[in-house]
């Protein structure tokens, strides 16, 4: 357990305040147990957008400084292998910084942080000014800010990220540390976490198996609360937020506090509520896509003598309507429907706060229990982890019965633990890595209309990791092992309807009168080596990893059997699906230069097994027919081909230190079946470029970090798709207006942020490829924010370093 | 595919050790939605004679449907009546009763390319569709209809359980449905298909 603090101080020029750009911020960072500096500590300055404008390393006084910065808001990190992760928001100009660095005590075997100063992917970490700005926001929509990661809306207002083309089952989500567990293979289920909990947002891109386990095969996305406190005193943040389109309203507010008459302890409290009416496309309103989301959260925690012990528990809410425009209960009408410039009906709806049938509500709590104790060979990290998942989904039916016609409960038990041992010293370079284990016990219990089975899974995996690290880089080396043992039960009619269609037989299955039991088992294996080259210290890194990673087969692509509620087909689990194993190579570029900055990655993935959802040919190349009550389905089949990806994406800033700056950021991604040039893979995201002009205004007294910002995205047209990858045409390109104006406002102990942004400006009418309204109806029009953030400090911590 | 005994014995062991672990094992597949497995059609000859019948049945509601031909005399007017089955509920339940009670949000179409009328404008018709009965607001319901045949000749006859809940707290069914259906195929409708089946109708 290590904490640290840092204190810095600005030192003025003469000149006016916020006529230029010479601004020093110096600090010291030390160690929280033994209250020594700690040299060496990498520091980065990163601006609200996000780009690193600064870089350096702590002297063998643990001391810092930069020097000419411009005011402005930024956030400082200080990374260490043998510390937690530092984070801190500091706002420029102010005559005297104190910031306090809490240690961030990480769960365990999903942790990459601590094996060292950097990851050899490509990542984005969002926090500061840049996490603020998107308050409001959905998880997945928070996510997209970082490149090569694109939204996939639902068919309400809930979404999901895909990244680098994958979609979201094959993203590792870690909330926490720990691995979030939801019902995350529906294309209609956003991801069960509230934003507002996290303090900052990682994206790893690139598989990352070795050090996450199973799912990274896309890469991770990381949600990381902010540490509690750990100096005497009481601080927190209230959000206020509307949003015009869809009338939505959010309040939110946390409070963090350590009592000074209980050394050790310290808490938190935490909460949210939004509500929102029926959104709005340019010409016709987007009927019953109400939704509401409330969150709650605590944490308890307390440390001393080398032990830190963190207890937390939150609960997550959404309940949001299913746009009524989404209705292709049948090919016929889903062919009538794709030629429809305006959906069908649309002159009935009006914006409305009512969720009516067919609507989709979701639960999910999340309690964690984690221990870390500091001991002579390293440290050792243990985490339990309780969730619980609930979704039900309502569909238009007779009579007064409440029930869910589609009831999901998903409860997940987790453990994991993980030792890192204390670097050792080789010559000049530093040997320190980390070994451990994960255990999973999950049961996903299903009612209703015929879909899914139940299920029972264990979840096995141990892992081990060293790494090497100099002035010159670092190298990397890791392997794991996971194994998942997984038992399903049908119904005797969901077993006949697999038998019917040879998916599964006598062999294959336990049966009785009243169940058929299938037991599956896999054993996967992965490997990783990454290394960092400091091409040109404190200028130009370079890395390469070259990383496998795998994931065992979701519910649905074994077992389902059925019509899905939003998609017009009959789709067909295959039981003899195995494990989807990816081998990727991530080459990064990352640049720190006072006129630019930038990161650019360029991957490519093989997928063995790649699992696809497809039409189900017969051998003259016609799709195969489902007849059932409601019409006759095209059937789809999961099936497994060998895939490949590669692209490129990255951001480029520049002049990020001065009054004007540009920022541009884009992705591009090609992906298709190996042993097929024109086997295209349905549901890749389209090329995206986006630009951003900046201007950041002088400060002025207690005005201060105010900016304004117009920015424009173009998405262009997916062009690698076919009859048999998808059902309709993808949507024509498009291009996007957006800007905002923020600052900051110095209230003594607290801040005031103001923020106003507008979004698709021009209201240009457009279809997302990633959404699953994509051939019913255009994407919400213009949008004007208004939030309004308070960030107080009623007991600011009392000490300070000269 | 592996089979572990000794491994489905533990993991059903550990789930012991877990809350509410016993709905695992008793898998169900509740129809809350009221599933309809079978759509029966009554043809009563006008001034009596034998009833024709004829069903679309799938009871396991597994995608293998029993599918009845109709084969009607020429120049003949016959009373249709239409029932909606969930054959999967034992003894089966008859969701007509519901429909009727909720009539002024359901709606029966008849169309394909056998059927003039007011939803359909088949391209080779050769019966004539008229409803015979009317919700509270005087918009057809459609369980009771005249099928009139006018010519000797076959094609399908497609029967449409339409679902018309409100939308946005507005209710949606209204006298013209069936027109507009005419016109601009079933996706002019508002709501769900509760039951869209095919037959093939023959007059001889």
């Amino acid at each position: 357990m290590v904490w640290a603090i840092a204190q810095a101080s600005w030192a003025q020029a003469q000149e006016p305040e916020g006529a230029r750009c010479d601004a020093r911020l110096d600090g010291h960072i030390t160690d929280e147990v033994f209250d020594l500096a700690v040299p060496g500590v990498r520091v980065l300055l990163v601006d609200p957008s996000g780009t690193e404008v600064a870089r350096t390393r702590s002297d063998a006084d643990g001391g810092f400084v930069f020097d000419g910065l411009c005011a402005g808001p930024y956030t400082l990190r200080a990374l260490d292998d043998a510390h937690d992760a530092l984070s801190r928001d500091i706002v420029v100009p102010t005559r005297h910084v104190h910031l306090e660095l809490h240690g961030r005590v990480e769960a365990v075997v999903v942790e990459a942080a601590r094996w060292g100063t950097e990851d050899t992917r490509t990542t984005t970490v969002i926090d500061g000014e840049a996490l603020a700005r998107t308050r409001g926001d959905d998880l997945a929509q928070v996510a997209a800010t970082a490149p090569g990661v694109v939204v996939q809306r639902g068919s309400g207002d809930v979404s999901k990220p895909i990244l680098r083309g994958m979609s979201e089952r094959r993203m590792l989500v870690l909330f926490d540390g720990v691995r979030h567990e939801g019902q995350k293979w529906g294309p209609d289920h956003g991801t069960e976490i509230d934003p507002f909990a996290a303090g900052s947002i990682t994206v790893a891109r690139g598989a990352a198996g070795v050090r996450y386990g199973p799912d990274a095969i896309a890469g991770v996305l990381r949600v990381d609360p902010r540490p509690l406190r750990t100096a005497p005193g009481v601080d927190g943040e209230v959000h206020g937020l509307f949003a015009a389109n869809g009338l939505r309203s959010t309040a939110a507010a946390r409070i963090d506090g350590a009592p000074a008459g209980v050394p050790g302890f310290a808490w938190r409290l935490e909460g949210n509520i939004a509500r929102g009416a029926s959104l709005r496309a340019p010409d016709y309103v987007l009927g019953n896509t109400a939704s509401g989301t409330y969150n709650v959260g605590a944490s308890l925690g307390w440390r001393g003598r080398g032990v830190e012990i963190v207890a937390s528990w939150r609960h997550h809410r959404v309940e949001a309507g299913v746009f009524y425009g989404n209705r292709a209960e049948s090919p016929s009408v889903l062919a009538d429907l794709l030629g429809a410039p305006v959906p069908p009906g649309s002159e009935r709806w009006r914006v409305r706060w009512p969720i009516d049938v067919p609507r989709q509500a979701v639960d999910h709590d999340t309690g964690i229990l984690r221990a870390t104790a500091s001991l002579a060979p390293g440290t050792l990290r243990a985490a339990y982890s309780i969730q619980l998942d609930r979704r039900r989904e309502f569909e238009p039916i007779r009579g007064d019965d409440d029930r869910a016609q589609y009831d999901f409960t998903l409860r997940t038990h987790g453990l994991d633990a993980s030792f890192d041992h204390r670097p050792a010293h080789i010559g000049r370079a530093n040997l320190g890595g980390t070994v451990g284990v994960m255990g999973q016990f999950q049961e996903n219990v299903y009612r209703g209309l015929p879909l899914v089975p139940n299920e029972r899974s264990g979840t096995f995996g141990a892992f081990a990791a060293e790494r090497v690290w100099g002035r010159a880089g670092e190298i990397e080396v890791g392997a794991r092992y996971d194994h998942q043992t997984r038992l399903s039960v049908l119904t005797p009619g969901a077993y006949g309807r697999h038998a019917a269609r040879d998916t599964l037989g006598p062999d294959d299955c336990a049966l009785s009168d009243t169940a058929a039991r299938c037991l599956l088992a896999w054993n996967t294996g992965s490997a990783s080596v990454g290394g960092l080259v400091r091409a040109v210290p404190d200028l130009l890194d370079l890395k390469l990893d070259l990383s496998g990673a795998s994931r065992f087969p979701d519910l649905d692509e074994l077992y389902l059997n059925g019509t899905a509620p939003t998609l017009p087909v009959y789709g067909v689990g295959d039981p003899s699906l195995g494990v989807e194993t990816t081998w990727s190579a991530s080459f990064t570029m990352a640049w720190t230069h006072r006129w630019t900055t930038g990161q650019v990655g360029a991957f490519g993935s093989l997928v063995d097994d790649y699992i696809e959802f497809a039409p189900d040919l017969d051998p003259a190349g016609s799709v195969g027919v489902e007849v059932l009550s409601r019409g006759a389905f095209p059937r789809y089949r999961y099936r497994a081909v060998d895939a490949w990806f590669a692209g490129v994406d990255g951001v480029v800033e520049i002049a990020p230190q001065e009054v004007i700056g540009l920022s541009v950021r884009g992705a591009l991604v090609r992906a298709g079946e190996r042993d097929d040039p024109q086997g295209f893979l349905a549901g890749v995201p389209p090329d995206h470029l986006g630009a951003a002009a900046i201007a950041r205004l002088p400060t002025r007294g207690r005005v201060g970090a105010a900016s304004l910002r117009v920015e424009g995205d173009v998405v262009g047209r997916q062009g690698r798709w076919d009859a048999s990858t998808d059902l309709a045409p993808p949507p024509r390109p498009y291009a996007l207006l957006g800007a905002g104006v923020g600052l900051s406002l110095d209230l003594g102990h607290n801040v005031l942020d103001l923020d106003l942004q507008g979004r698709n400006l021009t209201n240009q009418a457009y279809r997302r490829y990633t959404s699953l309204n994509r051939t019913f109806a255009d994407e919400p029009g213009w949008d004007v924010r208004l939030r309004a953030t308070l960030r107080f400090d009623v007991h600011p911590p009392h000490k300070e370093h000269p | 595919m592996t089979h572990r005994l000794s491994t489905l014995a533990g993991l059903i062991g550990l789930s012991l050790l877990t809350t509410a672990c016993g709905d695992v094992n008793n898998p169900g597949e509740d129809n809350e939605g009221e599933v309809i497995t079978t759509v029966e059609l009554t043809f009563t000859p006008d001034g009596g004679g034998t009833a024709i019948t004829a069903s679309w049945a799938d009871p396991e509601d597994d995608g293998s449907p029993v599918i009845d031909d109709i084969t009607l005399a020429d120049a003949t007017t016959y009373a249709l009546s239409v029932r909606f089955l969930n054959e999967l509920e034992d003894p089966a339940e008859d969701i007509t009763e519901e429909v009727a009670e909720e009539d002024d949000e359901h709606q029966v179409f008849f169309t394909g390319t056998a059927v003039d009328g007011p939803a359909g404008t088949g391209s080779a018709a050769v019966v004539t569709h008229a409803y015979d009965d009317e919700d509270g607001d005087g918009a057809p319901i459609g369980l009771d209809s005249t099928i009139s045949t006018t010519g000797a000749g076959s094609g399908s006859f497609i029967v449409t359980l339409q679902h018309l809940p409100p939308e946005d707290g507005s209710p949606v069914k209204t006298a013209t449905l069936a027109d507009e259906v005419a016109s601009g195929g079933l996706s002019a409708l508002p709501g769900e298909a509760d039951a869209s089946v095919t037959f093939t109708l023959t007059v001889e």
